[in-house]
């Protein structure tokens, strides 16, 4: 049994100021102690990246958290790397869990690998520590990036809780390395939650923008596709989410090694090359 | 009977000026058409990301290697952004066979979501084009990953690049497979023998954090080739067949990060646990 307070390191990729970031803060603050750190801009769409453009630098500033204040930093970097300075200068020892969220916007099927919150969470499961990626569907496009105060993430902080707390308590499969958590847009307290497999159909479609020729800028933005419910497999995230309304728990690997026979692989590779 | 040469895309996340895209570019000349797209910066570590700092604009230049003149496209992207650019707006088609690489410095083990090199990759595998990521291992007590080093010989790895290649257009992809993840050591030579390995779980790079000052002054996140004990790389694994044999080493990945267990019975666990 371990004794004395869990540690828990917190982080996110829509940055600091996220309203989402606040109320996993205090829902966390109920099972151990809490250590803030999140990039100081929004990260979304960063995955699991360590561009050499980032800063580097770490501020420490106090947030305000329904009348509580909190000591926190904000990071210039992408979410891995605010794990990483976090890991590294931070934290005095290594957290018993790293929790990322709460993202403004689900993050289902192949958006995993862009997603800076599943980043985040990946880079901790790299190092050896437990980690949850959390994320809230949001039905308006224009809030994915706003860290709008609109948003209530209450309901989302809870179950963001209640994962962390079965995390903490019980060893898990060595190769649940990330639980990727999606919870509905419009869940209670009592929406069931599921364990779920990454949807393979293309959820997200990339979209190209440009007014002018080559020379002019070119922004590449995404769009939700049509999800037509009937091709859905009934085990995937996107299903779970979209289609039943239930919480999605998705348990991520880092070990992307093809579900193949290797030897088989390596003699056909021989035979034919 | 005139067969229509294959279409090949090449692109990378160190930069359209890398001596080790060029490298490929020379040997795929050999296998059919080859149009190099790639970020016009170093991207390294850069992952699948999509950055908005990218301004998307594209420059056409002329490559040159083994003799040959290519088309290149230089773009102001990460690299999988360089790969969307290629498919919507350059390319006239979907290509046959996309390459990533020649990458100065391996990619192993649980960081290859770190990688520019992988991002790439993965974003072909995503628009369902087979696709090879290929890395070139550095000497350890000497990796420089950034800056080009004119001193790396890619010619091994480059004769392992269109082996593979040569393999895959003629017969696809196997089932199950997106993406051929090839890692070559820094010692090879076209005769080194290569295997089919698993990713390591071990981390390839260790993080470290280089600060000249305090937490206000300006850091980088580095990563420096993990020390490896005897017997620590699992058999089988890639970082074993590069670090500790010194072969090639050939990796099949899928896109889908799932975790491989059973997922009821997980489900069971978990709720037992609350």
């Amino acid at each position: 049994m371990k004794s004395g307070k869990f540690q828990i390191l917190l982080t996110n990729d829509d940055g600091i100021d996220s309203p989402g970031l606040w109320a996993a803060a205090e829902a966390l603050s109920e099972l151990g102690y809490v250590t803030v750190a999140a990039p100081q801009e929004q990260q979304s769409g960063t995955g699991r990246s360590f561009p050499i453009t980032s800063k580097g630098t770490i501020k420490e500033q106090t947030l305000n958290i329904h009348g509580q204040e909190w000591a926190v930093y904000a990071v210039g970097g992408t979410p891995a790397q605010t794990v990483q300075h976090s890991l590294l200068e931070i934290i005095p020892q290594k957290p018993d869990l790293v929790v990322s969220g709460i993202n403004y916007g689900e993050n289902i099927g192949e958006i995993v690998h862009f997603s800076g919150t599943v980043g985040a969470a990946l880079e901790a499961a790299s190092a050896g520590i437990p980690a949850i990626a959390v994320s809230q569907q949001l039905i308006d496009p224009d809030m994915y990036l706003s860290n709008s105060p609109e948003i209530d993430f209450s309901v989302t902080a809870q179950f963001t809780k209640r994962f962390a707390s079965m995390l903490l308590k019980k060893q898990f499969p060595r190769e649940a390395e990330v639980l990727n958590i999606n919870v509905p847009s419009n869940a209670t307290l009592e929406t069931e939650w599921h364990i779920t497999r990454l949807s393979l159909h293309r959820v997200y479609q990339p979209v190209l923008r440009r007014k002018g020729g080559w020379e002019e800028k070119g922004e590449i933005g995404g769009e939700f596709t049509v999800i037509d419910f009937a091709t859905l497999p009934k085990d995937t995230d996107a299903y779970t989410l979209y289609s039943t309304h239930k919480v999605s728990v998705t348990p991520l690997t880092l070990d992307l090694t093809a579900r193949v026979d290797l030897q088989q692989l390596e003699s056909d590779l021989r035979r034919k090359a | 009977m005139v067969q229509k040469p294959y279409r090949i895309l090449l692109t990378n996340d160190d930069g359209i000026d890398s001596p080790g895209l060029l490298a490929a570019a020379g040997a795929l000349s050999a296998l059919g058409e080859v149009t190099v797209v790639a970020p016009r910066r170093q991207q390294t570590s850069s992952g699948r990301s999509f950055s908005r700092d990218s301004d998307g604009i594209i420059e056409k230049c002329t490559l040159t290697a083994n003799g040959r003149q290519f088309n290149g496209y230089a773009v102001g992207a990460t690299p999988a952004q360089v790969v969307i650019h290629a498919l919507q707006e350059i390319l006239p088609g979907k290509p046959d066979l996309a390459v990533s690489g020649i990458n100065f410095g391996e990619n192993a083990g649980n960081c290859v979501t770190i990688s520019g090199t992988m991002g790439a990759a993965f974003e072909l595998a995503s628009a369902g084009i087979s696709c090879i990521a290929a890395s070139l291992q550095l000497p350890p007590e000497t990796a420089n990953y950034y800056d080009h080093d004119q001193g790396i010989d890619f010619s091994s790895a480059a004769h392992f690049v269109a082996f593979f290649s040569r393999y895959l257009l003629e017969k696809g992809l196997p089932e199950g497979v997106d993406i051929l993840k090839i890692e070559v050591p820094f010692r090879a030579t076209p005769e080194t023998n290569w295997r089919v390995t698993r990713l390591s779980r071990l981390r390839c790079f260790d993080a470290q954090v280089k600060r000249s000052g305090g937490w206000d002054s300006p850091a980088r996140v580095d990563g420096k080739p993990m020390h490896l004990e005897p017997g620590q790389a699992e058999p089988g694994s890639d970082l074993q067949a590069i670090r500790v044999e010194g072969i090639v080493s050939v990796t099949p990945l899928n896109i889908d990060m799932t975790a491989r267990i059973d997922l009821q019975s997980f489900e069971q666990s978990m709720r037992t646990g609350e």
